[in-house]
């Protein structure tokens, strides 16, 4: 395959910036329709109240939280392709960086929500906010609520700073190629960027950092559960269990984002058979890593036989939540494992269908960590029931159409492979080709020339 | 500073629910209506916990008046993130209504499941109103809840106490649900004044508290039935 | 003597090395030049290093910031209005570390955005010069020369293998 000289290269990742089909257009009118639900049940349970939703006593949450720890665990995705993969120099993570900082931003913004859906007097929800005010008051730092409010900002911050920052050389490039409304946007956006050499080794400069918030938000996350003393919650497990999780669902849904960008702004060129292959293969590992974990969390608690844990067990083994639960493991790791593990099955249609299984069991695994232990108290007189009412539902699945909604607009607004980093790479790549034909070549010529006329 | 504490003897319930209907009165409960009580969002401050032991003809029916414990180590009051919970120095555990936002983590937190939410606002068709106690706010919804051992009539007895410039007596404070109780099951007072007869009965061979191994530290001491 | 901006493309990164070490040669200082690419050019600097970015002090006080911004706000306001929540202390190292922890970390997170802005000219406020058509490849070479110097850097950069010649 001809390597793409860099003309050809942003003509084809800012064709989508500049040109929009009808199809475009209608997908967006559907996805505003389901965001709108999201809205306006919302205004409906502030109204009405929040007993809108089906919650009850003993089950006090329910898939309110479920659906915030699910996008808070797809947030994920972006930190570990480009973080992890940046620190350990893999090439081919290129082409997948903007797409994952992409899908952690919107996630952490449809997560966040929830924190203030779920709120019972949800208009007060700045008295968790530690500003001083009026009240004298300030929040109380011991709750892991507060916890999550500190980490889940931190980590909104880093992540949109990290999907800003390396965007600002591509913003240049829109800017330059834009006309009319978009290159003012565009202008304003790139910050009059050059590439001068300084401001190319300032940019190259990564996020370490976000690594180790990425594993405390997640971990405190899980924390709202471990935290309390409630039978299968008080884990010590949930941090690492939970993070695991967590990159689990982020990278199938990555997957789907990437088949899709794929697919629809025609980048087969640029985004690879290996890249999803290569991406399929840390999907597995995941899935091997949450069988073990949820293998390990429930032979524990089985052989320990503690009386108050034992109910709640077995309603996830064989009890009520029982077709719930095993379908959990079918779609988090008895589908995948095979299509993951063989070659010969590891296609792009797949590898997207075992994604789909996953973020669907990835769901399931939230909520079946929440509402049996919760309809399970102490009290055996409290047992209780729980079923999602209509306007709980649509929020929950409204916020899909939201962060898919997001992740369009954003698509139409930059480039989904960040153009620097991906002509870079070819540059690398050509070097190391040059190096290894002919060891005394090494710096004469380099790579990333082009030849005038072109 | 006094402690509040209760004792439940087990041995003298009947089960005839008394104290909840006197609980609902005193403390302004909403009545949720049949569809809301079928979802399970009844408020019952103090409930009676039935339980069925053994098989026909030897069953028993045993009865536990459960309310809001007091824990002096209360896993409710840490994770509140507003502090709208906390322990107060007479050790009573303190929920400030107008400070709750509803994120319900409390109620998650408590093993007994004595935290009450208010779903909707209630709403008391008239005459109902008129039967509401001022001493108790009205609380609207989105807001936790639970008992508070009559927290308006112990500051009512300190207050007129104070007045009369003495301590309070023994058996002065009685929280609705011991003052309608008629077989005297439940005892409410003082547990640092060594002659009260809540500590005195917080000592008996038969006392133990609900869910102890989890170190939640009740301030409510049940007695066992005698031949249990 | 009014200073203009020589603008010149070049196709190769070689080709531009050249013209550099041809211009250093003819006295004219690395300060008033710089080098434009569409993405970072692996090997040797075109220039020589001026100043290493500091972006790593950035970091580092904003992390230090973030410490003590962090420790702080959970230990002052829980002793501000102290509060006995199941019997924990009001003040512990658990919470107050986790708390302190986040902070330092979104400390050094804006730190290096503010650093990364201010060590890059960001926003281009002093309108430095640029060629829009570096983004399609090759090297942009900027020289900063009074008017006595115009005609060497000329010939300095056309002997080189300028493909494109622009004063602004």
């Amino acid at each position: 395959m001809a390597t793409p000289n860099e003309a050809q290269i942003n003509r084809d990742l800012l064709a989508p910036l500049f040109k929009t089909g009808p199809k475009y257009y209608i997908a967006l009118a559907l996805l505003g329709a389901l965001t709108s639900v999201v809205f306006i049940a919302w205004a409906v349970q502030l109204v009405y109240g929040i007993g809108m939703s089906g919650k009850n006593r003993p089950s006090f949450w329910g898939l309110y939280i479920t659906t915030f720890v699910f996008w808070i665990g797809i947030s994920h995705a972006g930190t570990l392709i480009s973080a992890i993969l940046r620190v350990v120099q893999a090439e081919w993570r290129r082409p997948i960086t903007r797409c994952a900082e992409a899908i952690t931003t919107f996630a952490l913004i449809t997560g966040s929500l929830f924190p203030l859906i779920h709120l019972g007097r949800a208009w007060l929800f700045y008295w968790m906010v530690p500003i001083p005010n009026s009240r004298y008051l300030w929040p109380n730092f011991q709750s892991p609520l507060m916890w999550d409010f500190i980490a889940i900002n931190t980590y909104l911050t880093g992540s949109v700073t990290y999907l800003y920052l390396p965007m600002i050389p591509d913003m240049a490039v829109a800017r330059d190629k834009a006309t009319g409304w978009r290159q003012k946007m565009y202008r304003t956006l790139a910050l009059g960027w050059r590439g001068t050499e300084r401001q190319w080794v300032a940019i190259s400069i990564m996020a370490l950092i976000i690594i180790p918030v990425a594993v405390s938000v997640h971990t405190i996350v899980s924390w709202d559960f471990a935290m309390t003393v409630m039978p299968m919650w008080h884990s010590t497990i949930f941090g690492p269990y939970f993070v695991v999780g967590a990159i689990f669902s982020g990278i199938a849904a990555l997957l789907i984002a990437m088949v899709l960008i794929r697919h629809y702004f025609h980048l087969e060129n640029y985004l690879e058979p290996i890249h999803f292959d290569n991406l399929a293969k840390m999907l597995f590992a995941m899935s091997l890593l949450w069988f073990y974990f949820t293998f390990t969390e429930y032979l524990v608690t089985w052989y320990g036989n503690e009386a108050p844990e034992m109910p709640v067990f077995w309603s996830k083994i064989s009890g009520r939540f029982a077709p719930l639960f095993w379908l959990m493991v079918v779609c988090n790791f008895v589908i995948p494992f095979p299509i993951l593990a063989i070659k010969k099955l590891r296609t792009i249609p797949l590898i997207v269908f075992a994604s789909s299984c996953i973020l669907v069991g990835m769901w399931l695994e939230r909520f079946l960590i929440i509402v049996p232990t919760l309809t399970h108290p102490y009290l055996p007189y409290n047992y209780g029931t729980y079923w999602p009412s209509l306007t709980e539902a649509a929020i929950a699945t409204g916020t899909l159409g939201l962060f898919v909604l997001l992740y369009f607009l954003f698509a139409k607004f930059s480039p989904m492979i960040s153009i620097w980093e991906y002509e870079e790479g070819l540059q690398v790549a050509s070097k190391h080709a040059g190096e290894l034909a002919d060891p005394s070549f090494a710096g004469q010529i380099v790579p990333g020339d082009v030849h005038p006329g072109h | 500073m006094p402690q509040w504490g209760m004792t439940i003897d087990l041995d003298r319930c009947t089960g005839c629910e008394a104290c909840m209907v006197a609980c609902h009165a005193e403390n302004n409960l909403p009545i949720v209506g049949p569809e809301q009580a079928a979802m399970g969002r009844t408020h019952q401050w103090i409930r009676i916990e039935r339980y069925w032991e053994g098989e026909f003809p030897n069953i028993r029916a045993r009865f536990m008046p459960v309310m809001c414990q007091q824990c002096d180590a209360a896993p409710c009051e840490p994770v509140c993130p507003v502090n709208a919970t906390y322990h107060t120095p007479d050790g009573l555990n303190a929920q400030v209504y107008n400070r709750c936002v509803g994120t319900r983590f409390c109620a998650n937190n408590c093993p007994y499941t004595v935290r009450y939410f208010t779903w909707f606002t209630p709403e008391w068709p008239s005459p109902l109103n008129e039967q509401l106690n001022p001493d108790v706010s009205v609380r609207t919804s989105g807001i936790m809840e639970k008992c508070t051992f009559c927290v308006q009539r112990i500051r009512r007895a300190q207050d007129t106490a104070k007045d009369e410039t003495r301590g309070v007596r023994d058996g002065e404070i009685q929280p609705a649900c011991a003052q309608a109780c008629p077989a005297k099951v439940l005892v409410f007072g003082d547990l640092s004044d060594p002659d009260s007869q809540v500590s005195q009965l917080s000592n008996s061979r038969r006392g133990y508290r609900l869910l102890e191994e989890l170190g939640t530290r009740p301030r409510v001491v049940y007695l066992k039935e005698a031949d249990a | 003597m009014t200073q203009t901006w020589c603008l010149a493309k070049f196709s190769k990164p070689l080709d531009a090395r050249l013209a550099i070490r041809r211009l250093l040669q003819e006295g004219i200082q690395p300060e008033s030049m710089e080098v434009m690419t569409s993405q970072p050019i692996h090997g040797e600097p075109f220039l020589p290093e001026k100043k290493p970015t500091k972006l790593r002090t950035w970091a580092l006080c904003g992390a230090a910031l973030g410490l003590l911004g962090g420790f702080a706000l959970s230990t002052v306001t829980a002793l501000n209005y102290p509060l006995i929540k199941g019997g924990m202390p009001i003040v512990s190292p658990w919470t107050v570390g986790l708390i302190t922890y986040e902070t330092t970390m979104l400390g050094a997170v804006l730190a290096t955005l503010v650093g990364l802005l201010v060590e890059t000219g960001l926003p281009n406020f002093k309108n430095l010069p640029y060629d829009p058509s570096v983004v399609d490849g090759g090297v942009v070479l900027a020289v900063a020369c009074g008017d006595n110097s115009r005609a060497s850097v000329e010939s300095a950069v056309s002997a080189a293998g300028a493909t494109r010649v622009n004063w602004v």
